[in-house]
């Protein structure tokens, strides 16, 4: 389950940089969500499109989440609420 | 194509040849960014369901594109529900008016979304064409909320105080009841034909098609490859083209052919016009043989002073978040006309003969010929003063305007991003966006997902523009250098235009966004503050707080505008001949 969010939310962060056209640096768990090549739209598009796709939406459900500053961090919140 | 107006609405009546044709397909843009970017390929699918015998009408939901209302102020009921009100009373106008016996709805994204819901509301839809639809309500409203969020730096109240992004305020209830909406839950007639175009893959969009396919509706699923440039972001300068819709119009046909033989009597369209309180809106077409499209603004009380408000970027003539309708609006107010305008291959423009289905490029079309033409347009009107007013490469496009022709008296430039064009300039504007100095400020001085998200962030691209930008301002060192020794005296383009502008008694404003790139290459000949520009009557320079490159925060946005307000009601109080003195000032004091 763990390993089909991360492979979810990578799949859904290499979809939308390629449909807003943004050059996505190579995706590790250390790399910096700013700079990840993705801005504030796309990151409201990869969080409501994993909603959709993971029924998860660990911003929304939980108003004291830490803001994510890493890849790795941003993982981790989605498989947490899947756990 | 003739523009129409439907209870407020501006809209476009593209008709099929020889007026015939059973089935009319209503067109439903996305919001915001989205309608934007997909205008002009959705007026080539217009003019292509034409060409194959629909009639095909394109029109601005309230509050949105050239319509009535402004988007910050729900109607009663609230946007989604007025937006839903418009497309039935489009598509009944669209029936009345050509005849046609059965209707196919279109829309993309959030459009796309409406137009499903209309479907399931009428009984004379035949077919549905879904482009990236938003399955679900909720998602659309979660990605509005969190990128509200991630620009104001926070949570945002909004279940109390409803949500404000770009040009739109949606009150709690809104918001309420688009959450609500799941194209799941809708039930196609059996009889509709249903094509559905993804962009990617889907869980919920594969479970709405299946949904569908189980009611009985005939659903297929193309491609969408083609039709990305409907979503392509329209600064990107080397790509011109618009979206290939042959896949979408051979599907249509297959289905549900026009019906070529059914003649119909197509009674005399009214000319269109959105009245607006203290003034009235009508298209304008002009240019050799009317190619050129702009929206006239005319206030209730004589008026003999018109600006030309032009297109920022490659965005239609109503601008991002809808600033230069309200612009044009508040001018109106001052007793000041206005044209917005669309140069030749943007918004509802057409290119040269052999280019109409393409975009034109952002800087390097000589626009002085669209601008003289909208100028002889506004004179056979009777207005006898005029102004010039653009954002970025309209900025840049209006400054150089008013060099070519002496009838302008004014220009407002907001983020004027440079003076003259050089190939080094063009790589520099490819990133403007992109400053290292503006990026490790908001990185490690901001901090927070404030600001870094609130822009544009790409390393690379930041990288590479730092460098350009570098080399502009050497060229700029150099050029100075050679002025102080007498090698380059009046040779600086920028000094160049300004004298001879300001000789000629045009008031000019400069605005700039505070930290923006653009102002880099105003600096290097004027200074940081504009100082250099005393020796320039009649030209003023502010930095706005808060204003982004497009306009598209809304605090930044009315401050420039109450800036470009003041600039013309000064400037329409004395004759154009006479130029103030060398205002100078920089732009923390906001004006009365």
């Amino acid at each position: 389950m763990l390993s089909s969010v991360r492979a979810t939310i990578l799949d859904q962060i290499k979809l939308v940089a390629e449909h807003q056209r943004k050059l996505l640096m190579p995706l590790n768990d250390r790399l910096p969500l700013l700079d990840s090549g993705l801005d504030s739209l796309c990151i409201a598009i990869i969080v409501a499109n994993l909603e959709d796709e993971l029924g998860l939406d660990p911003f929304g459900t939980c108003n004291n989440v830490s803001i994510p500053k890493t890849l790795g961090e941003f993982i981790a919140l989605y498989e947490n609420g899947a756990a | 194509m003739t523009p129409v107006t439907i209870d407020g609405c501006f809209g476009w009546l593209h008709e099929p040849r020889g007026q015939v044709g059973r089935v009319g397909v209503l067109i439903c843009p996305g919001l915001m960014l989205d309608a934007i970017r997909s205008h002009c390929s959705l007026r080539l699918l217009g003019d292509q369901l034409a060409e194959a015998g629909y009639w095909a009408l394109r029109f601005d939901y309230p509050g949105t594109g050239d319509s009535g209302q402004e988007g910050d102020v729900e109607p009663e009921g609230g946007h989604w529900q007025a937006w839903q009100r418009s497309i039935d009373r489009a598509a009944d106008w669209l029936v009345a008016t050509t005849g046609v016996t059965e209707l196919v709805m279109c829309g993309l994204l959030a459009g796309a979304t409406l137009a499903a819901l209309a479907a399931t509301r009428r009984s004379d839809v035949a077919g549905l064409i879904q482009f990236a639809p938003i399955v679900r309500g909720h998602s659309y409203v979660r990605q509005c909320q969190v990128q509200a969020e991630l620009q104001a730096g926070g949570p945002l109240a909004i279940a109390e105080q409803g949500l404000s992004i770009r040009e739109f305020h949606f009150s709690p209830a809104t918001l309420d009841e688009m959450s609500k909406v799941d194209l799941r839950k809708i039930r196609p007639r059996p009889d509709q034909m249903i094509g559905v175009y993804p962009r990617g893959p889907s869980k919920m969009l594969n479970e709405c098609v299946q949904l569908w396919r189980q009611a009985g509706a005939n659903v297929v699923t193309g491609e969408f490859a083609g039709l990305e440039p409907m979503l392509r972001d329209n600064i990107l300068i080397d790509e011109n083209s618009l979206a290939d819709f042959s896949e979408v119009l051979a599907w249509l046909s297959r289905t549900i052919p026009p019906g070529t033989t059914h003649q119909v009597t197509t009674p005399a369209l009214p000319p269109a016009e959105v009245r607006l309180a203290g003034c009235a809106e009508t298209p304008l077409r002009f240019g050799h043989g009317g190619r050129l499209f702009g929206i006239l603004c005319r206030p209730d009380c004589d008026s003999e002073m018109a600006a030309i408000i032009t297109n920022p970027g490659r965005d239609p003539h109503y601008g991002p978040c809808r600033q230069s309708v309200t612009l044009a609006r508040e001018l109106a107010r001052l007793g000041i006309a206005s044209l917005r305008m669309d140069f030749a291959g943007l918004g509802d423009s057409l290119g040269p003969s052999g280019e109409e289905n393409a975009m034109s490029h952002v800087y390097e079309v000589d626009r002085h010929p669209d601008i003289q033409d909208a100028l002889d347009a506004l004179e056979r009107l009777g207005f006898h003063r005029f102004a010039l007013q653009g954002l970025c490469s309209g900025a840049y496009h209006s400054l150089h305007g008013a060099l070519a022709d002496s009838r302008i008296s004014a220009l407002m430039m907001v983020n004027l991003p440079l003076f003259s064009l050089t190939d080094d300039v063009i790589d520099y504007l490819r990133w403007r966006n992109y400053s290292l100095r503006r990026y490790v400020h908001k990185f490690f001085v901001v901090g927070g997902w404030k600001l870094p998200w609130s822009g544009k962030v790409d390393v690379s691209s930041i990288l590479r523009g730092w460098v350009v930008r570098a080399q502009v301002r050497a060229s700029a060192m150099v050029r100075n250098f050679g002025s102080k020794v007498g090698f380059a005296g009046e040779s600086a383009p920028a000094h160049h235009i300004m004298a001879t502008l300001s000789a000629r008694g045009v008031r000019m404003l400069f605005l700039f966004s505070p930290g923006q790139p653009e102002i880099d290459a105003f600096s290097q000949e004027f200074g940081r503050s504009g100082e250099k520009l005393a020796a320039y009557p009649g030209a003023e320079m502010h930095v706005v707080p808060g204003m982004d490159h497009s306009m598209a925060v809304a605090s930044g946005r009315l401050l420039a505008h109450a800036y470009m307000l003041e600039f013309m009601a000064a400037g329409s109080a004395r004759p154009s001949s006479a130029p103030a003195n060398g205002a100078l000032r920089t732009g923390d004091v906001a004006p009365a």
